[in-house]
């Protein structure tokens, strides 16, 4: 069985995701819209990524509960960075890339719980397939908000 | 509803919906900025029955001016007891993001809540568009810049907030109406009226 396997793959990504996207949070703090719904949505996978710990033990892990992030003043300095750049042309060309990287990096998570749930259905795993099919749905949020809002942000950026 | 992200034509479809309304469960999500240690009250935002928006109008027709001529500070009886405030002391409001100083109004209001009116802006001021001296009064200055993802409606009704006395209000009350939400807890508070100069008088067919 190499579901242990998967689930260290999806800690993974999840803690990825936390970091990728707090980042881009911080990184503009002038789009109160997108400064949010990071946050809210990196609450999702810091979730995902204790509930992947603590099932990880069922499967002789030991994944670490706490997902890594930046520390904070690192953070700061970048909440103050995004500050002064404001709104100049350039930002707009920032978060183009950055929701562009985040709706690759969240489909790659997407699939990870597409994959664990089939092997857990496969397996009789009921309490992963829970898991599975309560998170895979935040995942999709996430890739979806990424691609709608490059729709919403791409044609001011681009054609301006 | 966190994400505000739309649903596609095909996901839609794929609800067969036929016409029909799809009604869909959200989840409870706490705001993005609780009372704390520093900040212990939860601030709101609103409107009185006397006003609309910054007063353009309104604040020109002199009995609906009068009726609220000046910001005020809502607050609950047992919470202003507690330290020590009565009615028409000169209270500091001040959030992460500013502060705006009114006179105190022990109201109705839920206890552990503050409750600014946001008509009062700066254009029927000295300065014309800022405060005099760093002594705000828009409760605009206070709120979050943060909106609903779906709606895209400004989060005016959940910021923290601390509250300090600036000056005792030797017994001249808030400058607040006395009936609707602003209606006063303790008495000794003249009520409003319109006066004389607001009455009127109607002659259908000559007759009154």
């Amino acid at each position: 069985m190499k579901l242990d396997m998967a689930i260290e793959e999806l800690h993974r990504s999840e803690n990825h995701l936390v970091t990728v996207l707090m980042s881009m949070s911080d990184r503009h703090k002038t789009d109160h819209e997108v400064f949010y719904v990071c946050r809210d949505m990196a609450k999702w996978s810091r979730q995902h990524v204790a509930d992947l710990a603590a099932i990880g033990r069922d499967f002789g892990l030991d994944l670490d509960p706490e997902a890594s992030e930046d520390p904070g003043p690192l953070a700061a300095v970048r909440q103050r960075a995004s500050e002064l750049m404001g709104r100049r042309s350039a930002p707009g060309l920032l978060l183009l890339a950055d929701l562009r990287h985040l709706y690759r990096e969240a489909a790659g998570t997407s699939v990870d719980w597409e994959l664990l749930a089939q092997g857990a259905q496969g397996a009789k795993e009921k309490e992963l397939l829970d898991l599975a099919e309560r998170c895979h749905p935040q995942s999709l949020r996430q890739t979806r908000w990424a691609n709608s809002h490059l729709k919403v942000t791409s044609p001011q950026v681009l054609a301006s | 509803m966190v994400t505000g992200a739309p649903v596609e034509e095909t996901e839609y479809k794929a609800m067969n919906p036929t016409g029909r309304a799809v009604l869909k469960a959200a989840e409870y999500l706490p705001p993005h900025e609780l009372p704390d240690q520093e900040f212990p009250f939860q601030l709101i935002t609103g409107r009185t029955l006397y006003h609309f928006h910054t007063r353009t109008k309104t604040g020109r027709a002199p009995q609906l001016n009068k009726a609220a001529p000046e910001v005020w500070v809502e607050m609950a009886a047992g919470d202003a007891a507690d330290r020590g405030f009565t009615e028409g002391d000169l209270l500091e409001v001040s959030t992460p993001r500013g502060r705006v100083q009114g006179r105190l109004r022990i109201s109705g209001i839920r206890p552990g809540v503050l409750f600014l009116p946001f008509h009062y802006g700066y254009w029927d001021t000295d300065s014309g568009h800022e405060p005099v001296k760093g002594n705000g009064r828009a409760a605009n200055e206070l709120t979050l810049t943060d909106w609903d993802p779906v709606s895209k409606q400004p989060i005016f009704k959940t910021a923290a907030a601390r509250v300090e006395r600036v000056a005792s209000g030797d017994g001249v009350p808030a400058p607040a109406p006395t009936n609707t939400g602003s209606a006063p807890v303790g008495t000794g508070v003249p009520p409003t009226s319109g006066g004389d100069a607001a009455r009127a008088q109607e002659l259908v067919g000559g007759q009154a």
